[in-house]
């Protein structure tokens, strides 16, 4: 509601929100890896407050691209599903949801965490694809980190299927090896809402935002992936400022994912 | 024949309550061969001579008299829309805004509402198709300029306002807040300690069925306000 | 799919997965799982696991769409891309749109739909993963997700199916007896506390559907396991929401 946003608004230059939260406080975390008994090759549900993404890993067996002969591949696919948010219709892939797939996909595959040579079965003829499958189930906001999260604690608890050369074929049930991570990059999304940096916004705080900025950092500390959204420019200092709180921000996510993983 | 469930038990949908010949089935219960039944999980209310289930929770239904918080969606030459949380929208005729004399080809509506605009309004009629009339003829309506506007379930509204007003009244002042509920489950905040309020709105809501609530929120309340010092 | 007949029974008389003819998998249910939804559950039967949400009575559109004097259904089935062991492309198809009519015809009798003229209900079923039986534990969740909506129904609705392999009927068929067995039928049921539960004249049953090859005598029989399993269900439903009440369960059946 209008009336609302303008409350938010205004409080946030109090430093204060609705939920009583610091500007920049996280919600509750809570990092269910494994989720999917059987039919997953990996899989995490992950809880930001209200808010659910559930992300599961399938591994299958394809030719590799012409130009890329021993190159495995990675595909990210986010779906908004209708039960998460009282405004999401079924139907074709929505503008959100395709950018959602795609700030989590440049995390994963700018970091290079996954060696996707590593995915070569026969160079030229067979490689693993790795599908990483965004399933948001409730929209209370921040699907960004959220769907992010989810993504990296399902990688982490995923699996390379054995493959038979001989017979070609994929025996899903088996277990080959864990899939190896290079490096595990971690997601945290600046907002601006008049003015003020927040992290971890409500829906409702989504619709009083002025702009956001999502950083994806390897374990190293380097920046490898940006994105910004909504309408309002950032100045370079904020820009950089955003960075470092990131940085600061998504120190703990590390942890949170291996303790779920274990 | 007897009465299966009694006064205050929670039931689900398909749950038998009585067989007594002379109990008529009222709101969130159906007769069937001389059986009545709950539509709802809920709670049973015994009248004199009626029966009906109290439920835990449901959308708004607009009712003539109610006084409900909406949000208009649509400016016209002569009325605004008004989305009331609910699957039927409301219409708020100009007569029905202002007793003054207004001018539709000098004035514009949206001088008095605009769309986004949040107030407090009551519902007039309800026709059979569903078509909601408005009024903000009312000591109680009003648009709303600032704080802040909550969602409960429309059927928990009566417990949060309490008996003769004594839950919200409560809550007012332990937190030095106005709290206006909607009928329709929209409860706007404004004050000192909205955060506090809003939040012993929502575990009265939670905590609608259980007993000795008044005394429970208020300590709930002073806690929080202290803690916050 | 190898070269060895399925050993559908071992001496014991128990299944693949360790149950007996008449028995259900393991079952789980939880009630307002979402936030976001008017109502919303969890049924886990086995590997099976379906989300269901519920939203309404809210406004419908486009307006053409509109009864003047009820409510409209809206159902949606869906299986995440990972539900399955060899991953399913994200997108309609026709086995979700049969699922989808069938799951809606199952539910509407349970539903007393004109208490909201002109609106629109919509109920979504998401398989997170499948193995078997994921039409009638989507039903089942969708069944306690419309209760937790407020929605007034005139009972709860169960559903389950039954299957037969090596000749005999069992019941909640997992993915493998599905897939290699010799039937699929799922049944749903609208439950009360006070039904006859060995009646075969009040039962009411409003989803039947059969796959297979079998004498008369075998679907009677099927049928009649199915339902047992719908009556269990159903007071697994009830409890469920029950619960979330902390009410007791009182006036078991």
């Amino acid at each position: 509601m209008k009336l609302n946003e303008r409350d938010i608004r205004q409080k946030v230059k109090e430093g204060e929100r609705h939920d009583g939260r610091d500007l920049e406080e996280f919600r509750d975390i809570e990092i269910d890896a494994g989720y999917i008994n059987e039919t997953a090759n990996g899989s995490a549900l992950v809880k930001i407050g209200e808010t659910q993404v559930l992300v599961g890993i399938s591994i299958d067996v394809e030719s590799p691209y012409p130009d890329r002969p021993e190159s495995g591949t990675i595909v990210t696919n986010a779906e908004l599903a209708p039960m998460a948010d009282r405004d999401y219709e079924s139907g074709p892939p929505r503008g959100p949801g395709v950018e959602l797939a795609r700030v989590v996909d440049r995390g994963i595959r700018e970091s290079e965490a996954i060696d996707l040579e590593d995915l070569c079965i026969e160079p030229g003829e067979k490689v693993y694809t790795v599908f990483i499958d965004v399933h948001v189930l409730n929209n209370g906001g921040n699907l960004i980190d959220a769907a992010s999260l989810a993504a990296m604690a399902a990688l982490k608890d995923g699996y390379l299927p054995e493959y038979d050369e001989e017979e070609g074929v994929l025996d899903r049930d088996s277990k080959w090896k864990d899939i190896e991570l290079s490096t595990e990059p971690v997601t945290a999304t600046a907002r601006k809402i008049n003015g003020e940096t927040v992290f971890d916004t409500t829906r409702e705080e989504e619709d009083a935002q002025d702009a956001r900025l999502t950083v994806s950092i390897d374990q190293d500390g380097q920046v490898v992936a940006m994105q910004k959204g909504e309408t309002e420019p950032y100045s370079s200092d904020e820009i950089s400022q955003a960075m470092e709180k990131v940085r600061e921000k998504t120190e703990k996510f590390r942890s949170l994912i291996d303790e779920a993983v274990e | 024949m007897s009465r299966v469930k009694d006064e205050n038990e929670i039931v689900a949908p398909g749950d038998l309550l009585t067989e007594e010949d002379d109990v008529r089935p009222s709101s969130g219960v159906y007769a069937e061969e001389g059986k009545i039944y709950s539509q709802h999980i809920g709670t049973v209310k015994y009248g004199s001579n009626s029966v009906r289930v109290q439920p835990m929770d449901g959308r708004y239904i607009p009712e003539e008299g109610d006084v409900v918080i909406a949000e208009v969606t649509r400016v016209s030459y002569s009325r605004w829309n008004l989305d009331l949380d609910s699957a039927y929208e409301g219409t708020l005729d100009i007569s029905e805004a202002s007793d003054q004399y207004v001018d539709l080809d000098e004035d514009d509506l949206t001088d008095f509402y605009d769309v986004g605009d949040a107030v407090v309004v009551k519902v007039t009629s309800v026709s059979e198709s569903m078509d909601v009339d408005l009024t903000m003829l009312d000591d109680r309506c009003r648009k709303l300029d600032e704080g802040r506007i909550i969602n409960i379930s429309p059927h928990k509204v009566p417990r949060v306002i309490g008996r003769q007003g004594t839950m919200v009244q409560q809550i007012n002042e332990k937190t030095n807040c106005h709290v206006i509920v909607g009928q329709n489950g929209l409860v706007w905040i404004n004050g000192e300690n909205p955060t506090v309020a809003a939040e012993a709105v929502k575990k009265v809501e939670e905590e609608a069925h259980t007993d000795g609530l008044t005394d429970r929120i208020g300590e709930w309340i002073d806690e929080q306000i202290e803690g916050d010092q | 799919m190898g070269d060895e007949e399925t050993e559908w029974f071992d001496e014991d008389g128990n299944r693949v997965d360790g149950r007996k003819a008449d028995e259900l998998r393991e079952t789980t249910m939880e009630v307002g799982v979402l936030d976001e939804a008017d109502g919303s559950a969890m049924v886990e039967i086995g590997n099976t696991r379906v989300i269901a949400s519920v939203f309404g009575p809210q406004d419908l559109h486009p307006k053409h769409l509109q009864e003047s004097d009820r409510a409209v259904l809206k159902m949606r089935y869906n299986m995440a891309p990972f539900s399955v062991d060899d991953r399913m492309s994200p997108g309609p198809n026709r086995r979700a749109q049969e699922i989808e009519l069938v799951a809606k015809k199952a539910l509407e009798p349970a539903l007393e739909l004109e208490h909201f003229p002109t609106a629109g209900i919509d109920i979504s079923m998401e398989v997170v993963e499948s193995d078997g039986g994921t039409r009638v534990t989507g039903i089942t969740a969708a069944s306690l997700a419309l209760v937790d909506a407020g929605i007034p129904m005139k009972g709860m609705v169960s559903a389950c199916a039954a299957g037969v392999v090596d000749d005999t009927p069992v019941l909640d068929v997992n993915g493998k007896e599905d897939k290699e067995g010799n039937a699929d039928i799922p049944i749903a049921t609208i439950n009360r506390t006070d039904d006859d539960t060995e009646s075969t004249e009040e039962d009411k049953i409003t989803l039947l559907q059969m796959d297979g090859d079998l004498t008369t005598d075998q679907v009677d029989d099927c049928v009649s396991l199915a339902k047992e399993g719908c009556i269990k269900l159903y007071e697994q439903q009830r409890r469920t929401i029950m619960q979330k009440y902390n009410a007791s369960e009182g006036g078991e059946q």
